[in-house]
C-alpha cells in the first residue's frame, strides 16, 4: 500500500521531505467510504504525516498530530478552504466561508461577535423547546413500537428544532439533498459530487433564498446576523454566508451523530440501562458516538507560505494538509481499545469530531443541547431499545466527507 | 493509581465536597465526576458554555492565565463573573494546586 520509494519531487512540483511516506490510496473511493477502517489504519500506520499521492496533499490520522495541525495558527491556516479543493483557485467546489476561511485576526473578531448571537445564555433559553419537541416526537414513534430511528425520529426532530433556532424556514422535502451536496463538495470533484449536484441543482436557488435577509424569522439568530452586518460588526455582505454556514454546519452532522449514538445504544442494553439511571450523563453517549464514528471525517488546513515542521518532518509552504478526524479519533496511540463504543472511556471529550483550537465547531453547544434533549426524552420513555432484525447491517450513505446512516430500524419497549 | 491532588468545592449551601483529582484532569471534569452540584460542563470543556464557572476561594495558587476566550465566555455565566471567577475546564490538576478551594456560584 505504501510506496517505499520516496520521491524527491511530486508530480505537482512539491519538494517532498524524504522522511514523509507516500500513500497511494484514495480516501474517496466508494469502497473506502463504505468501509473506511482499513484506509484509516493504513494512514496511521504509515506515519504521523503522509503524502496522499492521488490528491497531492499532506495528511494525518494521528491524534496528536491532528490536534497540533488544528490548533497552531502560526503554522496552519484555513485561508485555502477547509475542503480538499482550494477556494483561492478556479475549480473550487465551494464558496469561501467568511467565518472560518479567513485570516486568524479576522476570524477572532467575527467569531467573538458570532458568539454573542449564539451565546450560551441564548441557547439555554431554547432547551425547553427542544425538550418539548423531543417528547412529542418520541411519543409519536412509540405508538408504532418499531420505527426507523433515522427517518422517523432523528431527522424529523432536527428538522423541527434546528431551522427555527437558526431563524429560517426550510423546505423539509429537499433539505437533506443539500447536506449531501455540501459534504460531497468538501471532497474531490468526483462522481459522488457530480451526482449530489445533479440531484439538487434545480432546488438550489430556493435553498439559497432561505438564507436571505427578507426570509429571516424576526428575532432569530439569522435576523441578528443581518443586524450585526447593518451595525458594521460584520463586513458587508457576509451575514448571508454566516446564516448559511450555521445551517449547513449544524444540520446533517447532528443527525449523523445522533444516528450513530442510537445505533450503538440499541446494541448495548447495559449502557442504555445505566443511562436511564443517570440521564444527566446522556451526552456521554453523544460524545462517544462522535468519537467512535465521526460524522465529518476530514478537514483541511494550508501550511503557511514559508512552510513549517510537523511531527519531525518538513512541510512545504502553501500546501494543503488533510486532517482525518475520524482516523485520529480511533488512533490507538491516544485511545485504549478504540473500536469499542464505551461511554465511560478516559478522556472521551478530547475527541476531534468538533475540530480543535480556535476553529472548534461554533455550534457545538447547540448540537449538544439538541442531542441531550432527544436522548433524555428517549431514556425517560423507553425501557429497551433494540436493533430490528433487518437492521443488523446498518449501512451508511455514500458521501465524500460525511458518515451518516442511511436508515436505522429499531424496536422500542415503552417504560411502564 | 495515578497521582492525585486534593480539591475542595464549597457548594451554594456551604456544604463542602473534597475529592482526590488525578493529575491532568480538568477541575470541571473532576467536579462532574464527583457530582459537585452547580458545576455542569455542558460543552464538555470546549470553552463554549460557561457552566463550569467557579470562584477561586483560596489565595496563593498559581493558576493558568485567563485567555481572551475564557474572559469573553465568563460574560455568559449564569451568576455574574467577579475577579476570582474562572471556568474550571481551563484549570488542569497540577501538583501546585494541591489543596485548592473553589466556590460554586449559587
Amino acid at each position: 500500500m505504501t510506496d517505499t520509494n520516496t520521491i524527491a519531487q511530486t508530480s505537482e512540483g512539491v519538494a517532498l521531505d524524504p522522511r514523509i511516506p507516500v500513500l497511494d490510496l484514495d480516501p474517496y473511493a466508494d469502497e473506502v467510504i463504505d468501509n473506511p477502517y482499513p484506509f484509516q489504519k493504513a494512514l496511521r500506520d504509515a506515519g504521523p504525516v503522509v503524502w496522499l499521492k492521488q490528491y497531492g496533499v499532506y495528511a494525518t490520522g494521528h491524534f496528536e498530530t491532528a490536534q497540533e495541525a488544528f490548533s497552531d495558527e502560526t503554522r496552519f491556516l484555513c485561508t485555502a478552504g477547509v475542503g480538499l479543493t482550494d477556494i483561492r483557485k478556479p475549480g473550487s467546489l465551494r464558496d469561501k466561508n467568511p467565518l472560518m476561511e479567513v485570516e486568524p485576526e479576522i476570524h477572532r473578531r467575527v467569531r467573538s461577535n458570532m458568539m454573542k448571537i449564539m451565546s450560551p445564555v441564548a441557547l439555554r433559553g431554547m432547551r425547553e423547546r427542544f425538550d418539548a419537541r423531543a417528547d412529542a416526537i418520541v411519543d409519536t414513534v412509540l405508538q408504532r413500537g418499531g420505527f426507523d430511528a433515522v427517518h422517523d425520529l432523528v431527522e424529523p426532530y432536527i428538522l423541527d428544532v434546528f431551522p427555527p433556532t437558526v431563524g429560517i424556514t426550510i423546505d423539509p422535502e429537499t433539505v437533506l439533498l443539500f447536506g449531501d451536496l455540501n459534504f460531497n463538495a468538501n471532497g474531490p470533484f468526483n462522481d459522488l459530487y457530480r451526482g449530489a449536484l445533479a440531484r439538487v441543482e434545480k432546488h438550489l436557488p430556493a435553498f439559497e433564498d432561505s438564507f436571505r435577509r427578507e426570509n429571516m424569522i424576526p428575532g432569530g439568530m439569522g435576523a441578528q446576523m443581518y443586524e450585526y452586518e447593518d451595525k458594521g460588526l460584520f463586513d458587508e455582505g457576509t451575514a448571508f454566508a454566516f446564516v448559511r454556514v450555521l445551517f449547513r454546519g449544524g444540520f446533517d452532522t447532528t443527525i449523523a451523530g445522533l444516528g450513530s449514538a442510537l445505533l450503538q445504544l440499541s446494541q448495548q442494553p447495559d449502557t442504555w440501562a445505566w443511562l436511564r439511571a443517570n440521564p444527566d450523563r446522556a451526552l456521554l453517549a453523544f460524545d462517544e458516538a462522535l468519537r467512535h464514528i465521526s460524522p465529518f471525517r476530514v478537514s483541511h488546513r494550508v501550511t503557511i507560505p514559508e512552510g513549517c515542521e510537523l511531527a519531525g518532518v518538513r512541510l512545504e509552504g502553501d500546501q494543503k494538509m488533510a486532517i482525518f478526524m475520524a482516523a485520529a479519533n480511533r488512533d490507538p496511540r491516544k485511545w485504549e481499545n478504540p473500536e469499542a463504543f464505551d461511554i465511560h472511556r478516559e478522556g472521551l471529550n478530547d475527541h476531534l469530531a468538533f475540530g480543535h483550537g480556535a476553529h472548534k465547531c461554533i455550534g457545538l453547544l447547540l448540537a449538544r443541547y439538541e442531542a441531550e434533549a432527544l436522548l433524555k426524552a428517549m431514556l425517560r420513555r423507553i425501557e429497551r431499545l433494540e436493533l430490528a432484525a433487518d437492521g443488523a447491517a446498518a449501512n451508511y450513505k455514500r458521501i465524500n466527507t460525511l458518515r451518516t446512516l442511511a436508515a436505522l430500524p429499531v424496536t422500542a419497549e415503552e417504560a411502564a | 493509581m495515578s497521582e492525585t491532588i486534593t480539591v475542595t468545592w464549597i457548594l451554594a449551601d456551604e456544604q463542602r465536597v473534597t475529592a482526590a483529582v488525578p493529575l491532568g484532569h480538568s477541575l470541571m471534569e473532576a467536579a462532574v465526576s464527583n457530582n459537585v452540584t452547580g458545576v455542569i460542563g455542558d460543552c464538555g470543556g470546549a470553552l463554549a458554555c460557561a457552566t463550569c464557572h467557579v470562584f477561586v476561594e483560596s489565595d496563593g495558587f498559581e493558576l493558568p492565565e485567563v485567555s481572551r476566550t475564557e474572559e469573553e465566555m465568563l460574560e455568559f455565566a449564569e451568576v455574574p463573573a467577579e475577579d476570582r471567577s474562572r471556568l474550571s475546564c481551563q484549570i488542569k490538576a497540577v501538583p501546585g494546586l494541591d489543596g485548592i478551594v473553589l466556590r460554586v456560584p449559587g
